[in-house]
């Protein structure tokens, strides 16, 4: 395996879009790197400018310290696995795995031994001879991991691998492949927009709006510290909270409530005087009976998780959601909110930024 | 009840049609099958005699006995074989160029190769005449495999184009990845992948060449180069200028249709096979 990186890479397409947006990151050797973000982000553009499917605008790619810019996408050696699976329906499962292989003329002992193994691996050795259409889509997906595996490539590209298959196998497919490419020791670069995904599997999480790294970090650094408003609303379900506030007095007002600013602020000084504060449901501790410090809110609406239920609050004139136990959950009446002092997250309402202090 | 009578109707109105459509098609070659195992004396009689009294096969002996049907025969499926192995390649290429490989100015090149296809071949007739005596190709079987090739290339770059844009770009994205060449891509992926395109264009153009007459009649006029069309069409006249001999051409128009219906057959459990299932999910 090996290191992977992008260096200020461009895309803009004929019709003036701008795909990707001066993106560079680095991933270690053995690295998982997962690009997260929604659909039309660019995410995806920046897999295939990395797997040679597409010319960068301008920027460099690099894999394993060597400029891959002028390579073709098969001699850049990284392997791809499709949302589609893109398997060749008129060729069995074995050739699908083994046709770089033999384009490479690698040896037909060894087409043999390591498809064959990289097959029982993944556990679909009795489906070696099938066709694709023969195939479930957890089975398809497997052989089209298959194939980028037996290549031993030096990264593996996942673009949404998961995002066809059923909720169950998804969730198992999940912890399936984070055992694999741990165990392979492979470098990896994951697209999805599916942001459990990101955490569970991925080392480090690039969230991409617009073409752009709105935050590259582990997924703790993320969720804890996201850097602007909409890494914070993008990770972490369900969404984060925003009230808008006003700094007055050494304390964040909204309506006819207030709060102690977080303990981390020392000053006031250098901090706008309207900032958006941020704070997760599950940070938010929803109580039956007054108490100091608590805001009094009105419970709205209950959705059951199983595990816990979202229970939907009205805090004056905002809506805030709170991650609560089953029991506690109970619509309407009146409640008390405590925040999380150190779970507090200032924004600046004008460029979403998250507040340095 | 009423559903009933509606669908009853439906489905004998279908039938009908059905078989009107298949009479109106097979009819006139039934007729010719069945004149061609007629004995003359039954075929110009009056009132029409349907069914023969025997059975007789003197005109099939006598299209290959007396004259060289074998050999025309031969030169038709070699003109043609090779016009359109000649016209699929080419179209092939065109095709992939034009559906997957994004060249700046395909549009116009797409629209170039519309306005061709719209041309009457006939306005060709005489410049190609002037153009094969120069290169000394008159009675030579490379003036109708060139012309015949040439002709069909729009109808095939057109026909597969829209078949290889059904191919999902992913696929040959893949196949990038995995070490294909572009030409590797086509002849590897996208032709396994479109062979009942291939297969009904490829009859298609056969068609065509074999049915051909006017360029075969003008640019070959010996006996050893001359196809079915233009061998059918020497048949009247041969024994007295004033007697078409019905028997004859019949069955040389069976015998020169009876390839094309062998080669429908051939192909057609390859015209339905459905080959891109599984490509995808779902």
């Amino acid at each position: 395996m090996a290191e992977v990186a992008v260096e200020e890479l461009y895309k803009i397409f004929p019709d003036h879009v701008v795909a990707v947006d001066g993106v560079s990151f680095h991933v270690r050797d053995r690295g998982f790197l997962t690009l997260l973000g929604p659909s039309g982000c660019g995410k995806s553009t920046i897999l295939r400018l990395i797997a040679g499917l597409e010319k960068p605008s301008s920027g460099k790619v690099y894999v394993d310290g060597r400029l891959v810019n002028d390579q073709h996408p098969a001699d850049r050696d990284v392997a791809m696995v499709f949302q589609s699976y893109a398997l060749y329906p008129h060729m069995n499962c074995f050739d699908n795995m083994a046709v770089h292989l033999k384009l490479r003329k690698v040896p037909r002992e060894e087409i043999q031994r390591r498809t064959r193994e990289t097959a029982r691996l993944l556990g679909i050795e009795n489906l070696l001879h099938r066709k694709p259409k023969a195939l479930s889509g957890g089975q398809r997906q497997r052989v089209a991991l298959g194939r980028a595996i037996v290549r031993q490539p030096k990264a593996f590209l996942l673009d949404e691998p998961l995002s066809n298959l059923d909720a169950i196998l998804r969730e198992r497919m999940r912890g399936d492949l984070k055992a694999l490419f741990s165990a392979m020791g492979a470098t990896v670069i994951y697209v999805t927009h599916d942001q459990v995904e990101a955490m569970t599997m991925s080392d480090t999480i690039a969230v991409v709006r617009a073409g752009k790294i709105q935050q590259i970090g582990s997924p703790a650094e993320i969720y804890h510290n996201p850097a602007n408003v909409f890494v914070a609303q993008f990770v972490g379900s369900p969404r984060m909270n925003f009230l808008r506030c006003t700094i007055e007095s050494g304390r964040l007002t909204f309506g006819r409530h207030d709060l102690p600013l977080p303990r981390a602020v020392v000053s006031t000084v250098g901090l706008p005087a309207n900032v958006l504060l941020g704070i997760r449901p599950e940070h938010l501790t929803v109580l039956r009976e007054a108490t100091p410090g608590a805001l009094e809110a009105q419970a709205d609406l209950c959705e059951p998780l199983g595990a816990f239920t979202i229970l939907h609050l009205r805090l004056g004139e905002n809506a805030i959601a709170a991650l609560v136990t089953p029991e506690d959950a109970q619509m309407g009446g009146r409640r008390w909110v405590e925040f999380h002092g150190g779970k507090i997250h200032l924004f600046d309402p004008a460029t979403e930024e998250r507040l340095k202090y | 009840m009423q559903d009933l009578g509606s669908g009853m109707l439906r489905k004998g109105c279908f039938i009908l049609a059905t078989a009107g459509l298949l009479l109106f098609s097979v009819g006139p070659f039934g007729w010719e099958v069945l004149t061609s195992i007629k004995p003359s004396s039954e075929i110009a009689q009056s009132p029409v005699v349907y069914v023969p009294s025997r059975v007789t096969f003197e005109h099939y002996v006598a299209l290959f006995a007396r004259r060289d049907f074998g050999g025309y025969l031969v030169n038709s499926a070699v003109v043609s074989s090779l016009a359109t192995l000649l016209c699929m390649i080419a179209g092939m290429l065109a095709a992939y160029a034009l559906a997957k490989l994004n060249i700046p100015g395909s549009p116009l090149f797409l629209v170039i190769v519309l306005a061709v296809a719209l041309v009457p071949p006939i306005i060709l007739l005489i410049p190609l005449y002037e153009m094969m005596r120069w290169a000394d190709w008159i009675n030579h079987r490379g003036a109708l495999v060139l012309p015949y090739a040439a002709l069909n290339l729009p109808f095939a770059t057109l026909v597969l184009r829209a078949f290889f844009r059904q191919i999902p770009q992913d696929l040959l994205e893949a196949a990038r990845i995995d070490g294909f060449t572009r030409v590797g891509i086509l002849f590897k992926i996208i032709v396994p992948l479109s062979a009942p395109a291939l297969a009904t264009t490829a009859i298609l153009v056969f068609v065509f060449c074999w049915n051909e007459f006017i360029f075969a009649l003008t640019f070959i006029t010996t006996d050893a180069y001359k196809t079915i069309p233009v061998g059918i069409a020497g048949l009247s006249g041969v024994t007295s200028p004033y007697e078409i001999p019905w028997g004859l051409i019949s069955a040389a128009a069976v015998t020169g249709t009876l390839p094309l219906i062998v080669l429908v057959l051939i192909f057609q459990r390859r015209i339905v096979q459905g080959l891109t299932a599984g490509a995808l999910k779902g």
